[in-house]
């Protein structure tokens, strides 16, 4: 799929264009159509040059690490040319909502690679990868063309990660490594959680599994486990802004209390993710929270907040986990950041 | 702004400024003030601050003011803008500072160039506009560079030669496909006729010894089939002399209405023809000139018009150059209408009868008498452009006839004219040009201002018959070589840009759709021969570039086999035992043992091939890699061999 964007100088060109043409229709002076000749001329290879340069092309994004919005990324971007000669003056148009260009002057033919630092991206989501496209002005500078190129598969950006240290620190029991939260008896029953490849048959809880329709294993206390739930309020109508920034303090608590080896489990309005810890677990979590959006305003039931740290986050005044606010070790009003 | 765009943006500007002061029509002071812009620049590329804002805003206000100062005083709009321009191409070279700056001065520049084609159909614009075309599109390629945030130009210059080589193809292709018009709706061409005499409705006697001296080239004919000269060509003809001046006193003017591009006059059956192209410079006349009889005029426009003396015009005077195909008969008018009018003497012709009938007095016959009389003028009198004031009470051509005894054709045209009145034969004096010189670069002739000429018709036995009174004189034109050949490529420039025109795209649609034609022999057109040329080179380079490419393009699969195919047959040819066969573990070890190639460099080589060929995979600087120790491997073998 190709789309022109005619930038101002070409809009000005093709009016002259126009105006020279009928000048020459109009005074039947042969230098005048010759003019025009070269404008029309100037024209054509301006698209067709254009189209032919972004032929033959195909290009991958490569990663090196998980992307948070607002923060500073890596990206490699490898273009293959499978034409016998170059492009010249290409853009790779990312598929974030920046829309960020990545310049390449010239695509030799075979493998071009080429890494960019400092890629932002503002907000989290999911980007689907068929929106990275191809774009280039080559050779003029009347218009861009531009191709998406065909692929499948997304870009997930995770919320952005902030310091919450300072918001845990007045918290009673405070989630330091001294002073845990005592959590059952030691091989008690504890909570379920999702099955981890591998791992043995005979700890399945299958009730849980019935109940989730996935695989569930049961967990028994150790006398060194923790738990902290963390439960993001989406149940409210408020400013995108705001909203944000609770994601962006409920990724961060899920991620530090994965750091400091909690099971954690997230709970928002209509989703949720079973205590688990471990990178793994902590992406599952940011997973969710990427694509998280605000839902109509109404009561989020929640059974029971199981023993450990429950950190409730909130962005508007009508809450619709008001009903366990009292049962939180932590209330954190986004709007307050 | 990098340098290199602004030294282009300079020059496309000078273009511009150049275009518009080659036409020869710009006031002086406006042309100084335009050449102005070379100090603009030249403090830009010092890097010289530029002019502030305010400084700008009143410079451009004062030019408008100028602008319409100008307008004022000359009454034309176009010349006023054009001069205007002119200034302000001055002011933007003080003021190149944002990336928008250039393109301005890219605007300015087409539209200088669009006013100069109005004004001018010189061959000099031409070559402005080739130069035009190539530095724009380098230019605005650099724009598109410079606003991508490039600063280094070179690895473009191949794309950059290849799309202005690729621009100027299609110029050419819009430029002969783009449907033409007979001639333009309502516009007006400004560039001015050449000045010539006797081809209007009154001559004054003696106005032909100043042009005779202009070397000025008024028109370029081909002949076929190529008859010697010199050649008459015909234009007006006058019937009324009051001593001083001639008059075309009957001009009774019909229009002809063309059949598709030809007039038919009279096609008459077994007398000899001959076809003429003929290519009219612009003059401020509507006459156009034909041979003896013409039978059939080809040309642009829907009609001509013919008067009563067999005399054409176009349908008004043109102020660009004018094609025409003539054919004509090797015959006589025979038209009687008017002939009294062409018995009419100034009231002093007493002396001339008295000097014609001594001449003719003993002769019989009408034709021989003319003869006598040619004869007469041509062996006692003598030519010369130089002649004197009569004295007072005394007319020219009685000076001539009696006094002086010298003058040029006017006065012999004349003299003859009143001789052959003064006895009763109908005559009639006759202007045009006598071809003189031929190019043979272009085979064809070249005819100045100073081949215009006049000769007498007389009307003998029903028929009008053409004599020349005027002794022949060798006019010596200059003719270096490189002037010849330069004028060629001048007619060219007339013939096929100037002057393209719907019969030419016509002729040529025919000719490329006659297959039969074509299978046959070559195009006779040289338009489309250099067409094809054009083409053809540029498919030729396109191959070249397309070669070279190949030579860069390190990720080709057949490249690297073909480099290692050729490795492969120089281990061979050192004495390796290599087949076509062997892995590349017994190349390697073939080459190691020739001895002729450093170990390191077929190592690596080998490898790079292994993993290029069979890893599926690519990788820019291995493939670099691997021809540059292809190419070294290759030294190497050269190095061996004049080392032996």
């Amino acid at each position: 799929m190709r789309n022109i964007h005619l930038k101002r100088e070409g809009r000005r060109f093709l009016i002259a264009v126009a105006l020279i043409g009928f000048a020459s229709l109009n005074t039947g002076n042969n230098l005048i159509y010759l003019i025009f000749s070269m404008m029309l001329s100037i024209s054509l290879i301006s698209f067709v040059v254009a189209v032919i340069n972004l032929r033959g092309l195909k290009g991958e994004l490569s990663f090196k690490e998980p992307l948070y919005a607002e923060t500073p990324f890596k990206i490699e971007v490898r273009l293959q040319n499978i034409k016998t000669f170059p492009s010249y003056s290409l853009s790779v148009v990312l598929p974030f909502d920046s829309g960020q260009r990545l310049y390449f002057p010239i695509v030799n033919r075979g493998l071009n690679r080429r890494s960019f630092d400092n890629i932002t991206v503002k907000k989290r989501g999911r980007y689907s990868i068929g929106d990275l496209g191809l774009m280039t002005g080559f050779p003029f500078i009347f218009m861009y063309l531009y191709r998406r190129l065909k692929y499948d598969g997304e870009v997930i950006v995770y919320p952005k990660i902030i310091d919450v240290l300072p918001l845990l620190k007045d918290l009673q029991p405070y989630p330091s490594d001294r002073g845990m939260p005592r959590i059952g008896q030691e091989g008690e029953f504890l909570f379920a959680r999702e099955y981890i490849y591998g791992e043995e048959s005979r700890k399945i809880d299958w009730k849980a599994t019935a109940r989730m329709q996935k695989t569930m294993m049961k967990v028994f206390s150790k006398s060194d486990d923790r738990l902290a739930t963390v439960i993001l309020d989406n149940g409210g109508g408020a400013e995108d802004g705001i909203f944000e920034k609770a994601v962006s303090v409920t990724a961060s608590l899920c991620s530090e209390f994965i750091q400091r080896d909690y099971y954690v489990r997230l709970i928002t309005c209509g989703k949720v993710v079973p205590f688990g810890k471990g990178r793994t677990h902590l992406f599952k979590m940011f997973d969710i929270l990427a694509g998280i959006q605000q839902v109509g305003v109404g009561r989020c039931p929640v059974d029971e907040l199981t023993e450990g740290l429950n950190m409730l986050v909130l962005y508007t005044d009508s809450s619709g986990f008001s009903g366990i606010i009292s049962q939180c070790t932590g209330v954190i009003d986004a709007r307050d950041l | 702004m990098p340098g290199i765009y602004k030294l282009f943006t300079a020059i496309v500007a000078i273009i511009g400024n150049i275009s518009l002061i080659s036409t020869g029509q710009m006031n002086p002071l406006f042309s100084i003030i335009g050449v102005g812009l070379l100090f603009g620049y030249y403090r830009s590329f010092r890097g010289y601050p530029q002019l502030p804002k305010w400084a700008v805003g009143v410079l451009s206000l004062s030019t408008f003011i100028v602008f319409l100062l100008n307008f004022y005083i000359n009454k034309d709009v176009f010349i006023s803008v054009a001069q205007m321009t002119l200034i302000f191409q001055t002011i933007k070279s003080f003021d190149i500072k944002e990336a928008w700056d250039p393109l301005q001065v890219f605007f300015v520049s087409l539209l200088q160039l669009l006013m100069a084609s109005e004004l001018t159909n010189s061959i000099y614009f031409g070559i402005i506009f080739l130069l035009f075309l190539v530095f724009i599109v380098i230019s605005i390629l650099l724009g598109h560079f410079v606003s991508e945030g490039q600063r280094e130009f070179r690895p473009f210059l191949m794309p950059t030669a290849f799309i202005a080589l690729l621009t100027l193809v299609f110029t050419i292709i819009f430029f002969v496909s783009i449907p033409r018009f007979h001639s333009g709706l309502w516009g007006r061409n400004l560039s001015r006729g050449i000045r010539s005499t006797g081809f209007s409705e009154r001559v004054d006697f003696g106005s032909f010894g100043r042009v005779k001296l202009d070397e000025t080239v008024v028109m370029r004919m081909v002949i076929r089939p190529d008859i010697q000269g010199p050649h008459y060509l015909r234009g007006m003809t006058f019937d009324y002399f009051d001593g001083k001046a001639w008059y075309d006193r009957i001009r009774k003017i019909k229009r002809i209405f063309r059949r598709p591009y030809d007039f038919n006059i009279n096609v008459p059956e077994g007398i000899r023809k001959y076809e003429a192209e003929i290519y009219l410079e612009p003059l401020d006349s509507d006459v156009i000139f034909t041979f003896k009889k013409p039978y059939k005029i080809e040309s642009e426009g829907f009609f001509l018009r013919k008067d009563s003396a067999g005399s054409f015009y176009m349908k008004q005077k043109v102020s660009k150059r004018f094609f025409y195909r003539l054919f004509s008969v090797d015959d006589y008018y025979n038209d009687n209408a008017y002939l009294h009018s062409y018995l009419q003497t100034p009231n002093r012709i007493a002396p001339i009868k008295r000097l014609t009938e001594q001449i003719a007095s003993d002769i019989r016959g009408q034709l021989q008498k003319v003869e006598a009389i040619r004869d007469y003028l041509l062996k006692n009198y003598k030519y010369s452009l130089f002649t004197k004031r009569p004295p007072d009470g005394i007319t020219a051509i009685e000076d001539f006839l009696f006094n002086s005894k010298k003058g040029y054709c006017e006065h012999f045209a004349t003299a003859m004219t009143l001789m052959l009145r003064s006895i009763g034969i109908p005559a009639r004096l006759v202007t045009g040009f006598l071809s003189s010189q031929k190019n043979d670069f272009g085979d064809y002739y070249l005819i100045r201002q100073s081949d215009a000429h006049s000769w007498v018709e007389a009307f003998i036995n029903g028929r009008w018959l053409t004599f020349d009174p005027t002794p022949p004189v060798i006019i010596s034109h200059s003719r270096a070589g490189i002037l010849l050949f330069l004028d060629m490529i001048k007619l060219k420039w007339s013939r096929y840009v100037v002057g393209f025109s719907a019969y030419d795209q016509l002729r040529m649609a025919n000719y490329i759709f006659d297959y039969r034609r074509m299978a046959i022999d070559m195009p006779r057109f040289p338009f489309l021969r250099i067409m094809l040329f054009i083409i053809a080179m540029s498919i030729l380079l396109t191959i070249a570039y397309k070669l070279k490419s190949r030579g860069l393009s390190y990720a080709r699969y057949r490249g690297i086999s073909a480099e290692y195919a050729r490795f492969m047959r120089m281990v061979s040819r050192c004495g390796g035992r290599v087949l076509p066969s062997s892995s590349t573990e017994e190349v390697l070890r073939e080459a190691m043992q020739t001895e002729r190639f450093d170990h390191n460099d077929v190592r690596r080589f080998i490898e790079a091939y292994r993993f290029l060929r069979f890893s599926g995979d690519s990788d820019s600087d291995l493939l670099r890699d691997f021809y540059e120790r292809a190419k070294r491997l290759k030294r190497q073998k050269r190095q061996d061999k004049g080392d032996k």
